[in-house]
């Protein structure tokens, strides 16, 4: 009986309905744990990249109510923007999400402008697969920390690298062009979308 | 009873350690083991897919049908790692996003279906799981040795923690796949030459 073709099918019919109901009930327990917990791994990427101080031991919690006092969802026709207001409702600062294919894989994050589009406030990235400690060091302070404040060029490409031949804002990762170069090709795509979006109607 | 625990613990840990005699696991061996942290998390969780599959295997060995067996071992093998995956995912957010797809890839890991062809089908399950909590640590182990050498020159850290000042230039190799070959290919190396000095 147990090589019969018909047990074969039985038994793979009921041992896989077994082990499914099982990981779908693991599932949906931790459904809610893993949503919050990648909800809070971007709004604290967005909170880095607006240059908004939290406490580092800050809980879920309190980020999401930092989160909400500080950052306001604005959807225009094609695209969301982030924007960060002060008191009297003035914008300060806007945040614009991009994504973009890298060298590994998908590459998204903030870039977040002055209320001008003349400068950059900060940048965060909320998902990167390049190669650790090469093209993965983008997710770094040292590499991250370079667009603070930085002026954007008025002519040509909004930011560019530092090289022998060419004076530029930023230094590019060491060992990992082909990730620096389409970080700086999304990032500056990123910058012309908001010009023309958000500069467009609000001067 | 005893004296099996004791084999199986010698043949696994050293012996017939499953990465150093039987060369499996090897594309975990050079895909995780930039980091001691990552590393680590990585071969928790093959020793626990391991230990608990081979279980699993082994209690259900007088029912499962000898011609679909290896089907029944993938499933029961991913279903372990998908657990593996969400408790990280829902715990431990930030190794789960360092590992990346690794974690799901631990299911072809040769290591877990050899232990339960070789040892979980045809053994009481408490031996099975011993024996596939072995081998997930004799992989472990192999894995670590790995991943010391590697962060240490490549980083200059262990676990993370700076342990070379300044004056050490990191080596890029080392943080390349490419590295985990020489790394493990010596290790294996040496433990050969003195196993095989041994049984002469």
């Amino acid at each position: 009986m147990r090589e019969s073709p018909w047990f074969n099918l039985v038994f793979m019919f009921i041992i896989t309905a077994i082990l499914t109901g099982f990981l779908s009930g693991i599932y949906e327990y931790t459904k809610p744990i893993i949503q919050t917990n990648e909800d809070i791994a971007i709004k604290k990427a967005h909170l880095y990249a607006f240059n908004i101080e939290y406490p580092a031991d800050a809980s879920p919690g309190e980020v999401e109510k930092i989160y909400h006092d500080k950052i306001q969802v604005e959807t225009t026709d094609e695209t969301q923007v982030y924007v960060a207001k002060d008191r009297d409702g003035k914008p300060e600062a806007y945040g614009l999400t991009f994504a973009g294919g890298a060298l590994w894989g998908e590459i998204e994050g903030i870039i977040v402008l002055s209320p001008d589009l003349k400068k950059v406030i900060g940048l965060d990235f909320t998902e990167q697969n390049e190669t650790p400690g090469l093209g993965g060091r983008i997710d770094e302070p040292e590499f991250k920390e370079q667009f603070r404040g930085l002026e954007l060029n008025s002519e040509g490409a909004p930011l560019t690298y530092r090289t022998t031949s060419q004076s530029g804002q930023i230094d590019a990762i060491t060992g990992a062009t082909l990730t620096s170069n389409s970080v700086l090709e999304i990032i500056n795509k990123t910058i012309e979308g908001a010009k023309k979006s958000i500069g467009g109607d609000e001067g | 009873m005893r004296s099996e625990i004791k084999t199986i613990t010698e043949k696994d840990l050293w012996t017939e350690n499953p990465v150093i005699r039987q060369i499996l696991g090897i594309c975990s061996a050079l895909a995780v083991t930039n980091l001691m942290a990552n590393t680590f998390i990585m071969g928790m969780g093959v020793t626990f897919v391991t230990a608990f599959s081979s279980m699993t295997v082994s209690f259900l060995r007088h029912v499962i049908p000898r011609r679909i067996r290896m089907m029944v071992q993938t499933l029961i093998i991913a279903s372990y790692v998908i657990i593996v995956d969400i408790i990280l995912k829902a715990f431990l957010p930030e190794i789960s996003a360092n590992l990346g797809p690794y974690v799901g890839l631990i299911i072809t890991n040769c290591i877990i279906m050899g232990r339960c062809e070789a040892y979980g089908q045809s053994n009481p399950p408490l031996l099975a799981f011993w024996d596939g909590m072995m081998s997930g640590l004799g992989y472990t182990l192999v894995l670590m040795f790995i991943s010391f050498i590697r962060e240490l020159m490549g980083f200059g850290t262990l676990f993370g923690i700076p342990i070379l000042g300044d004056w050490w230039n990191r080596w890029t190799i080392m943080v390349m796949p490419a590295s985990a070959f020489f790394v493990l290919a010596i290790i294996i190396w040496i433990v050969q030459a003195r196993q095989s000095k041994r049984s002469v």
